[in-house]
C-alpha cells in the first residue's frame, strides 16, 4: 500500500516535531500503515473509541477514546456522540498533543468517529500550540445522503478549526479506476492516498530545500469553503526530465476527467539533483502557467542527492470556489504576513460571512449639502429681492436637487429580508454555495 | 327551498397572481361545484405580502370581476388566503380536569380544554391565524378523537397553533375590505393547498405538502390525520428569476421568460455545454449558457427543499411521511422538479392534483390552483360548522323562548 519510491537518503529538518493522529477506522488503518515510512521525529498514533480496532493495529501508538463506554458500544456512526466523547477525553488528548510542533490529522469523514472527533482534536492541537492540519476523505456517493451530510458537516466545522484542511472526495477516485473494479480496490485506494498525501507532505513541509515551501504556502493554497484536492506524484528522467513529468501531469486522468483539471491553486514540488538547471525550472513554471493559465502557482523546490538526472514532482491541485469581495489574491507568497493569516484565516472568513448576511448595503448617495459663506448668504438674499415678484416665487419653489432614482437593489428592495440562521436566502444560492460559473 | 347554495368564493393575493376561485356549495345535499375562476397578474405584492396596495387592489378587483362573469353570481365575500414570512406555527398543549361527579367527559370539558391550550403567550401583536385541534389525551391515553363520553379524571388535547403578525395580516384585509367585501375567514395558503391535494387516506399516512408560490413557499404536514406541522419560508419563484437575472446578466423579465421556457430542476447531461442565443432590443443577439441557468435554478430549488427537509429532520417528523411528498403551486411546473424532490427527501413526490373533490373540470386541476380550490373546500367545512353551531343556537333560542312563554 505505501508508495516505496520514498528512499531514505536525505534528512528530514530537524527540531520540527510532528504527530500523525489517525482518528476513526479509516484514520487507524492509515496511520498504521504509515509508521512503517521513514519520518524521524514523527510520532503516529491511532485514536478510535473502539478497542478491537485498537487492537488490530500493529505499529501505531494507541489511544482509546471514552474508556467508561461500556465495551463493545461504537459510536454507531454518530458524530454527536463521537464529538461528547472527545470533549470527555479532552485533557488526555491534549496531553498527547502537547509538545509537537505540527499536528496532522488524518481522517475519513462521514461515518462516526472520525466526522465528529477529528474537529474537536484540531481545537484542542491548537489550543497547545501546535499548528494543526487535517487531511480527510470525503465519502463516496453511493455511501448515502446521511454520510454525505455528516461528511460535510464535519468538514466545515473542520474547515473552522484547523489551520489547514486537505480534502479528497473519495468520487474522483472514479476518475481513475475502473467502474467494474472491486469494491475493495476502490476503498484501498481511498486509503492509499490518505497514506501518500501523509507522506508527500511530509517531504514538501519538512525537506531541507532550496525554494522551500513553507506551512503558510500550504495554507494559502488549501483556503476556502468548499475546498477539493488531489496529489499528483510524477517522475521524469532523462534529458527532458521535467517536460516529461509535466507532460504526464497534463495527461494525468484525474486533470483530464475531472473538476480538478482547471484548479484554482497549485502546490507544485520539484525533487531534483544538484544538476536540476534554472532553464528548466523555468522551462517547468511556463508550462504550467500555459496549462493552468488562472490558477495561482505555488513553486518549491528540494535538492537531493539521489535524484541525480531524475527529477520528482509532487503536485497539490486544488479548487477552492472562494469568492473574494476585496479582489486582493489570497497569500501568493509565504512569510510572517500571510502566516498570521492562514491561522486567523477561519475566523475571517466566519465573520466575513455573517457581516455580509445581515448588513443590506444601501446604494443611495446622498450629496453633502452645499457650504453657505456669509457673502454667499448675502448675494442669495440681495438676488432674491431683486427680482421680480413672479420670479421670486419661482426661485423659492425650485427643489434644493432633483431626485433621482438609483437602480434597484433587486426585485426585493421593497421587502423584508429573509434571514434563516443568519444566512440572506435573497443573496442567490448559487454566490452563498460559491457555485462557480465557468 | 331556494336558499340552499351558497356561493364560496376563495381568494389567493399571491405575488405572481391574484387568483379567486367561486364555488356553489349545496347546503342540503353537502355538494361543492366550482362555478369560475378569476385571475389577474398580481403587481403590488413581494413575498407574498403586499407592498403596493393601490396595485394589489386594483388587481383583486379585476379578479373578482372575473370571477363574477365566469360565475355568473355576485360576489359579497372571500375567504381571504393568507401566507408570508411572518406566520408560524408551533404546537400548543391544554389540560383541563374533569369535574363531574361520575367523571364522564361532556362537551363542556372539551369546550373548556380546547379553550385552554388555545391560551397562548404570544405578544399582543400576534394574531392567531389557525388553531388546528390536534389529539386528545385521557388520562395519559393518547390519539383519541373524541373524547365526548369516555371516563377520565383529566383531559388534554394537543393544537397546533398558526400565528402570525397582526397588522401584516391586516394588509390583504383591507385590500378585499376596500371593495366592499366581507372576509369570510382567514386562511393560511399552505393549508388551504393540503386540503386540496391530500385525500384522506395521504393525511391519515402522512404526507407533506409544498405549495411553490412566487414568493413563498409553504409546507403543511399531515399524520394520523392530523396537521403535525406548518410552516413559510420566504423564498419562491421570484428568487429563481432573480438569481437567474444576476447570474446570466440579463434583466429580470428576461430571467423570468428564460426560467418558464428553458428551466429545470436538474442539471442533465443533455444540457451540458449548450447555449441559447436570445434575440434582444439592440439587435445584436446574446448567448445565454443554458447550463448555468439549470446550475443556478437547481442550486436554489435545491436548497429550498433541503431548508424544509432540515427542519422536518430536526422535529423528527420524516420518519411519518408514509405518502410522500406533494408539490403544488406554479413551482411544481418546473420540469424535473419532482425528481429534485424525491432526491432531497428519499421518498416519493408526487405533483399537485385535487384529490379530495369529485367532478372538478380538468383544467382547473392545475397545481398553481391547489391554494384557491382548498380555500374553497376549507369554505364548506365552515358552513357545515355554522350550519351546525346555528342550528344549535336555533335550538337553545326556541327553549328560552319556551320558558319566557311558559313563566309569562
Amino acid at each position: 500500500m505505501i508508495a516505496s519510491n520514498t528512499s531514505s537518503g536525505t534528512g528530514y529538518e530537524h527540531g520540527v516535531v510532528t504527530k500523525v493522529i489517525g482518528i476513526g477506522s479509516t484514520g487507524c488503518a492509515v496511520v498504521d500503515h504509515l509508521t512503517q515510512s521513514d519520518w524521524p521525529g514523527a510520532r503516529f498514533i491511532a485514536m478510535h473509541t473502539d478497542p478491537a480496532a485498537l487492537e488490530r493495529l500493529q505499529g501505531a501508538e494507541e489511544c482509546h477514546l471514552g474508556k467508561e463506554m461500556p465495551p463493545g458500544m461504537g459510536v454507531s456512526g454518530d458524530p454527536e456522540l463521537a464529538e461528547g466523547i472527545s470533549e470527555e477525553d479532552a485533557e488526555r488528548i491534549r496531553e498527547i498533543c502537547r509538545g509537537a510542533n505540527l499536528i496532522v490529522v488524518v481522517a475519513a469523514l462521514g461515518g462516526g468517529v472520525g466526522t465528529g472527533a477529528a474537529p474537536i482534536l484540531v481545537r484542542l492541537a491548537k489550543e497547545v500550540g501546535a499548528i494543526a492540519l487535517g487531511i480527510v476523505t470525503l465519502p463516496f456517493d453511493c455511501e448515502g445522503p446521511l454520510r454525505q451530510k455528516q461528511a460535510r458537516r464535519g468538514f466545515s466545522q473542520l474547515k473552522t478549526n484547523a489551520d489547514g484542511v486537505i480534502c479528497f472526495p473519495n468520487q474522483t477516485i472514479l476518475a481513475y479506476l475502473d467502474k467494474h473494479s472491486s469494491l475493495i480496490e476502490f476503498f484501498n485506494a481511498a486509503s492509499d492516498r490518505l497514506v501518500e498525501a501523509v507522506q508527500r507532505l511530509g517531504r514538501i513541509l519538512l525537506c531541507p530545500g532550496f525554494m522551500k515551501i513553507s506551512f503558510s504556502d500550504l495554507c494559502a493554497v488549501l483556503q476556502g469553503r468548499q475546498m477539493e484536492s488531489a496529489f499528483v506524484h510524477l517522475e521524469g528522467t532523462g534529458e527532458r526530465r521535467l517536460e516529461d513529468a509535466v507532460s504526464q501531469l497534463v495527461e494525468h486522468s484525474l486533470v483530464k476527467r475531472t473538476r480538478l483539471g482547471s484548479p484554482e491553486t497549485l502546490l507544485v514540488h520539484i525533487e531534483g539533483g544538484s544538476d536540476l538547471t534554472m532553464a528548466e525550472v523555468n522551462a517547468l513554471i511556463e508550462k504550467i502557467n500555459h496549462q493552468f493559465g488562472e490558477a495561482q502557482v505555488v513553486i518549491g523546490t528540494s535538492l537531493e542527492e539521489h535524484f541525480e538526472g531524475a527529477v520528482g514532482l509532487n503536485v497539490l491541485l486544488s479548487r477552492r470556489n472562494f469568492i473574494s469581495d476585496t479582489g486582493e489574491p489570497k497569500g501568493v507568497s509565504g512569510g510572517d504576513e500571510s502566516n498570521e493569516r492562514a491561522g486567523e484565516m477561519s475566523q475571517d472568513l466566519k465573520a466575513h460571512y455573517e457581516n455580509q448576511t445581515v448588513e443590506r448595503s444601501t446604494y443611495r448617495f446622498v450629496p453633502p449639502p452645499p457650504v453657505l459663506t456669509e457673502e454667499r448668504r448675502e448675494k442669495i438674499l440681495r438676488e432674491a429681492r431683486d427680482v421680480p415678484w413672479k420670479w421670486q416665487v419661482a426661485t423659492k419653489l425650485r427643489p434644493g436637487y432633483t431626485p433621482f432614482e438609483i437602480l434597484s437593489n433587486g426585485r426585493f428592495e421593497k421587502s423584508e429580508p429573509t434571514i434563516h440562521r443568519g444566512e440572506d436566502l435573497d443573496v442567490p444560492t448559487y454566490i452563498r454555495r460559491e457555485l462557480r460559473l465557468d | 327551498m331556494f336558499d340552499s347554495t351558497k356561493i364560496l368564493v376563495g381568494l389567493e393575493i399571491g405575488t405572481s397572481k391574484v387568483c379567486a376561485m367561486a364555488g356553489e356549495y349545496n347546503l342540503n345535499t353537502g355538494e361543492l361545484k366550482i362555478i369560475g375562476v378569476g385571475q389577474a397578474k398580481s403587481r403590488g405584492v413581494r413575498k407574498a405580502e403586499i407592498t403596493d396596495p393601490t396595485l394589489a387592489e386594483e388587481d383583486v378587483r379585476h379578479a373578482i370581476a372575473e370571477v363574477e362573469q365566469m360565475a355568473d353570481a355576485e360576489v359579497r365575500s372571500v375567504l381571504l388566503g393568507v401566507s408570508g414570512g411572518h406566520l408560524r406555527g408551533f404546537n400548543n398543549h391544554g389540560v383541563h380536569p374533569v369535574v363531574s361527579e361520575d367523571r364522564e367527559i361532556g362537551q363542556q370539558d372539551v369546550n373548556d380544554v380546547i379553550k385552554n391550550a388555545k391560551a397562548i403567550n404570544l405578544p399582543a401583536e400576534n394574531y392567531v391565524v389557525h388553531a388546528i385541534r390536534q389529539h386528545f389525551v385521557v388520562d395519559g391515553q393518547n390519539s383519541i378523537r373524541d373524547p365526548v363520553g369516555m371516563f377520565g379524571s383529566r383531559v388534554e388535547v394537543n393544537m397546533h397553533v398558526l400565528h402570525g403578525n397582526f397588522n401584516r395580516l391586516q394588509n390583504p384585509v383591507r385590500a378585499v375590505k376596500g371593495l366592499h367585501l366581507g372576509v369570510d375567514g382567514l386562511v393560511f395558503n399552505g393549508l388551504a393547498s393540503a386540503l386540496s391535494l391530500l385525500s384522506n387516506e395521504q393525511k391519515e399516512l402522512g404526507a407533506l405538502v409544498i405549495d411553490l408560490g412566487g414568493g413563498v413557499t409553504e409546507y403543511v404536514v399531515y399524520s394520523g390525520g392530523i396537521v403535525k406541522h406548518t410552516g413559510v419560508l420566504g423564498v419562491g419563484g421570484d428568487h429563481v428569476s432573480n438569481d437567474l437575472a444576476y447570474g446570466l446578466k440579463v434583466p429580470l423579465g428576461r430571467a423570468e421568460e428564460l426560467k418558464v421556457e428553458h428551466g429545470g430542476a436538474m442539471v442533465d447531461e443533455t444540457v451540458l455545454g449548450k447555449t441559447i442565443t436570445l434575440d434582444t432590443d439592440s439587435g445584436i443577439p446574446e448567448e445565454v449558457n443554458l447550463e448555468h441557468l439549470r446550475r443556478i435554478m437547481s442550486v436554489r430549488l435545491e436548497e429550498i427543499f433541503q431548508l424544509v427537509e432540515e427542519e422536518l429532520a430536526q422535529l423528527g417528523l420524516l420518519a411519518y411521511l408514509r405518502a410522500g411528498v406533494f408539490l403544488s403551486g406554479g413551482g411544481a411546473r418546473i420540469p424535473q422538479i419532482q425528481k429534485l424532490a424525491e432526491r432531497v427527501f428519499q421518498m416519493p413526490a408526487t405533483l399537485g392534483g385535487n384529490r379530495s373533490m369529485e367532478g372538478l373540470n380538468p383544467v382547473l386541476d392545475q397545481p398553481e390552483f391547489g391554494a384557491p380550490l382548498g380555500l374553497v373546500k376549507y369554505g364548506t367545512f365552515q358552513e357545515r360548522n355554522r350550519d351546525r353551531s346555528g342550528r344549535l343556537s336555533k335550538g337553545l333560542r326556541s327553549a328560552v323562548n319556551g320558558l319566557l312563554k311558559r313563566s309569562g
